[in-house]
């Protein structure tokens, strides 16, 4: 008896690494396809949903998906602020999670993160060379970020729902 | 509950159309255009073993990248932030291998954006620094 539970234990543990692999492997996939299109990416939208999903999995996720950033782009001064930025947004959804939100709301939260994304990377840069470097690097790429803000917030506003509606439907309401 | 999730919704809304206002504002204090007519600058490079060359500069240009291209050759590529210099005068610092880059000060502040988009006024003082990362 504890025999065959420790096997479906042990099924269900499988399972569950697979797809959290899968989804890793999806948000590196879809990133560097979106590549060309200047600070257009579906990675917010992901990771929001993979915390509502997974909730402390979707952390496993991030950290497969920074890895593999890593690896396959190098560990240059961007990579350090890989390791705390998609942390944040993990932090900030789990955090309003825990209320019903409108798709706005997440909209809205993607919008504000992708506008902060420039903000929130540029503090390896204040290590590197001071407030100046760090101030000059954002400030440089305030367009980049506006641009970031509103691809997020139009990508979500349309696909949060489906997305989300497609995964209930397969999974089932409760899947944390 | 619903009307609750809708408020939260539209209040986040409002804060990010806010935050996207202030950073569009953000970014036109930080590079205010250039005056049209002629400005005197002065541009500076100061090369890896601590030399400097110092230019005087009449211009009608818009940008650094622009002044300076009459005294200095700048070599570099556009990127997502702008004109990346790799090289001034042939002196190479590349930060894409990771040793050093070239900084560039205007009146002597670290500037807050690449030398095509650095607008140049009347008297400034230009300087590109070899620096090391």
């Amino acid at each position: 008896m504890k025999g065959s539970e420790r096997g479906v234990s042990g099924v269900r543990r499988a399972r569950e690494i697979v797809r959290l692999g899968l989804c890793a492997a999806l948000l590196f996939v879809l990133k560097a396809a979106l590549a060309p299109l200047p600070n257009i990416e579906a990675v917010t939208l992901l990771v929001i949903l993979y915390t509502l999903w997974f909730g402390r999995g979707a952390l496993l996720i991030l950290c497969l998906f920074v890895t593999l950033e890593g690896a396959v782009y190098g560990f240059h001064l961007w990579w350090i602020a890989y390791l705390y930025v998609w942390a944040v947004l993990w932090l900030a959804v789990t955090l309003a999670g825990r209320r019903e939100r409108s798709t706005l709301f997440w909209a809205a939260l993607g919008g504000i993160f992708g506008l902060s994304f420039g903000f929130l990377c540029s503090f390896p840069y204040l290590a590197a060379g001071g407030i100046h470097t760090m101030l000059g690097w954002w400030a440089a790429g305030i367009p980049f970020d506006l641009i970031h803000g509103f691809a997020n917030f139009a990508l979500i506003l349309v696909l949060f729902s489906p997305l989300d509606s497609l995964w209930k439907r397969v999974n089932g309401p409760k899947t944390k | 509950m619903k009307h609750t999730a809708r408020r939260s919704g539209l209040t986040a809304a409002l804060l990010f159309i806010v935050l996207a206002v202030l950073m569009l504002a953000a970014r036109c204090c930080a590079l205010p255009a250039a005056p049209a007519g002629e400005k005197r600058i002065t541009v500076s490079v100061t090369y890896a073993d601590g030399t400097a060359e110092h230019f005087e500069v009449s211009t009608r240009a818009d940008c650094l990248k622009e002044a300076a291209e009459a005294v200095l050759t700048l070599e570099g590529e556009e990127t997502a932030h702008g004109f990346t210099v790799y090289a001034v005068n042939g002196a190479e610092a590349d930060f894409r291998k990771g040793e050093a880059y070239w900084a560039i000060y205007a009146d002597g502040v670290y500037a807050q954006s690449s030398a095509d988009r650095l607008p140049v006024f009347d008297g400034g003082s230009y300087a590109f620094v070899y620096e090391r990362l």
